[in-house]
């Protein structure tokens, strides 16, 4: 009897637990279609920068607290190169656009989820590349950006 | 008993924070490339040389202008600056040109022809701008008087490596 009170108390509490997990899911919706691909100039100036737009989506539940948004990479950027990450999203507050690397910084904080289960938000994601001079010709590569929604 | 319970308790408790305090996340790959970039300019109108005075047993006296700006972006190694005219000066005229060289390349001032001369080399992965262009007009006494004349003077930018 006790063995099976314990039991049901355990599996209660886990549930509660797994419904806590998924209170806030977010998701690349849209990302930059090809290469960001820098290959031009004003003469005198650094390389033009090289633009990149998506969006993305928050899946909330309210009366969760306070969330943040972070970005973060996979691994650094070459040397003299920079990846810029601006988001927009209706909640929150904006943290300005961010130079990306394998830390995690704030895009979006002090996020209150409207009320309700499942409240789908929608947001956008503005990548700028830049590349000074002294970077050269870099040959294609690629980054992973990870987003990130929680407390 | 008692402490075995508290401590499964714990555990599943611990076992919640955790969960509670994971965070949603997605991932997106996002590709690069840097090309070639090599971008010159000069910034000027028309230049006008005019020789008017000498000292007495000289030849006239040479007049320049620095009034000109250049610029210049390239993210390769060596790259280098030329120029021509398309057509020889009038005998006894000189026109040279010399420009200022950003950090790391070498200039060297020259007499313009129409065979393409280099003014800058081993320009290296730099942007910068503002640097001066130096026109210098040349005439001996045997040059005589030159009614007013023009040169279209064309500048070339060759990548390096």
């Amino acid at each position: 009897m006790k063995t099976v009170t314990r039991s049901l108390l355990t599996a209660a509490l886990l549930l509660f637990g797994s419904r806590t997990v998924v209170a806030q899911t977010i998701k690349f919706t849209g990302g930059p279609s090809g290469t960001l691909q820098i290959n031009s100039a004003v003469a005198g100036q650094n390389p033009t920068s090289a633009p990149g737009a998506g969006t993305f989506s928050t899946l909330t539940k309210g009366n969760q607290g306070t969330l943040r948004i972070q970005a973060k990479l996979d691994q650094a950027m070459p040397a003299n190169t920079t990846l810029v990450l601006s988001l927009t999203y209706p909640f929150g507050t904006n943290q300005g656009a961010k130079a990306l690397g394998i830390t995690p910084v704030d895009m979006i904080i002090s996020i209150t989820p409207p009320a309700g289960n499942n409240i789908t938000t929608v947001g956008t994601v503005s990548y700028s590349f830049t590349a000074t001079p002294s970077a050269g010709v870099v040959a294609p590569f690629s980054r992973t950006v990870t987003l990130t929604i929680g407390p | 008993m008692i402490a075995k319970f508290v401590g499964r308790t714990a555990a599943v408790l611990g076992l919640m924070a955790g969960l509670s305090a994971a965070a949603g996340a997605q991932t997106q790959t996002v590709n690069f490339e840097v090309k070639p970039v090599n971008q010159f300019s000069i910034t000027s109108t028309a230049v006008t040389l005019t020789i008017t005075t000498a000292t007495a047993g000289s030849d006239p006296a040479p007049v320049s202008d620095a009034s000109s700006r250049w610029a210049v972006t390239t993210n390769q190694t060596g790259a280098k600056i030329s120029a021509s005219i398309p057509t020889a000066m009038p005998a006894g005229l000189t026109l040279g040109v010399a420009l200022a060289a950003p950090g790391g390349a070498s200039t060297t001032a020259q007499n313009l022809s129409a065979s393409s001369q280099d003014l800058v080399t081993g320009i290296t992965k730099v942007a910068t701008g503002n640097l001066t262009v130096t026109y210098t007009l040349t005439a001996t006494a045997a040059a005589g008087v030159i009614l007013p004349d023009s040169r279209l003077v064309t500048y070339t930018m060759t990548p390096g490596a």
